[in-house]
């Protein structure tokens, strides 16, 4: 009687298994470093035009200053930024007649920076005085 | 007249031998490339990570600092002295070790270390820049110094 054939694909099966484990393993890392270094990207371009936003806040806020503006302030956006649902609020406080308090918040969908400025009447103007940003 | 009582031998030929042979060699190869890469891949990718996470934690102060700073002078091209809103003086120094050292007005300095190597401080009156030698430098704005400077 013919024995029956023995079959020896052990080794090759694990030796391959263990290729395709290191493949995937280098393949997950990669994708997790390529993924942080995108996100951190976008978080990082995302701050530079919430910071644009705050630049433009303060020069506004220098403006309503001389207006004697009080309470909250929404600061109008061209349209791309509206569509983007970015927002930029000023909310004053007055500390004497000759110093106010802006807090300027400018957000995006899932960000927001803050400054809170000191906006005080020198040399017959009002000047900024002070400016300190918050995260 | 065949011989009745011959052996039936299991077993391989050399040339079957030597196809395995070549093949495991072959595997070896691929799976220690493999392996090394995956290692080397790791510790790079915790090194940038560290690394990205240290210059962020260095930027941020210096950014609020800037950004509420009277005047910047800087000293060297690794050294600059901001003066604050508040009338505090802060120091921006990178060390000969590249560490970026921060000293505040009460003399406590704050240190991080080695991610300073090329780094150099340029500024324009109104906003700093901070060059790692790659063509386009970090641009830091002092927004005291630039609402000055846009004022009639």
């Amino acid at each position: 009687m013919k024995p029956a054939p023995r079959r020896r694909a052990g080794f090759a099966m694990i030796t391959a298994i263990m290729l395709m484990s290191l493949a995937a393993m280098t393949m997950t890392l990669l994708g997790t470093t390529i993924i942080n270094q995108a996100r951190r990207t976008q978080i990082l371009s995302e701050d530079a035009e919430l910071r644009q936003l705050l630049i433009a806040g303060a020069a506004f806020a220098e403006i309503e200053a001389e207006s004697n503006s009080a309470g909250r302030v929404s600061v109008p956006l061209p349209d791309p930024l509206e569509r983007n649902s970015a927002g930029l609020t000023i909310e004053f406080h007055s500390n004497s007649p000759t110093e106010k308090i802006a807090e300027v918040e400018a957000s995006l969908p899932h960000h927001r920076l803050s400054q809170q400025l000191t906006v005080s009447f020198e040399n017959g103007l009002w000047q900024l005085t002070a400016a300190n940003l918050n995260r | 007249m065949p011989c009745a009582n011959r052996k039936i031998r299991f077993g391989f030929t050399m040339i079957e031998i030597m196809a395995a042979l070549s093949l495991l060699v072959i595997f070896f190869a691929a799976s220690g490339e493999i392996f090394k890469s995956t290692v080397l891949l790791g510790s790079a990718s915790q090194n940038l990570c560290d690394r990205a996470s240290q210059i962020d934690s260095a930027l941020h102060p210096l950014r609020t600092d800037v950004w509420n700073c009277r005047s910047m002078r800087v000293v060297d091209p690794r050294f600059i002295k901001l003066s604050l809103a508040d009338g505090g003086n802060i120091s921006w120094k990178i060390d000969s070790q590249n560490c970026v050292v921060r000293t505040d007005a009460a003399g406590h300095a704050e240190r991080w270390d080695a991610i300073g190597a090329g780094w150099s401080f340029s500024t324009d009156n109104v906003s700093l820049s901070l060059s790692d030698g790659t063509p386009i430098p970090m641009r830091m704005i002092s927004q005291i110094l630039l609402a000055q400077s846009e004022q009639p």
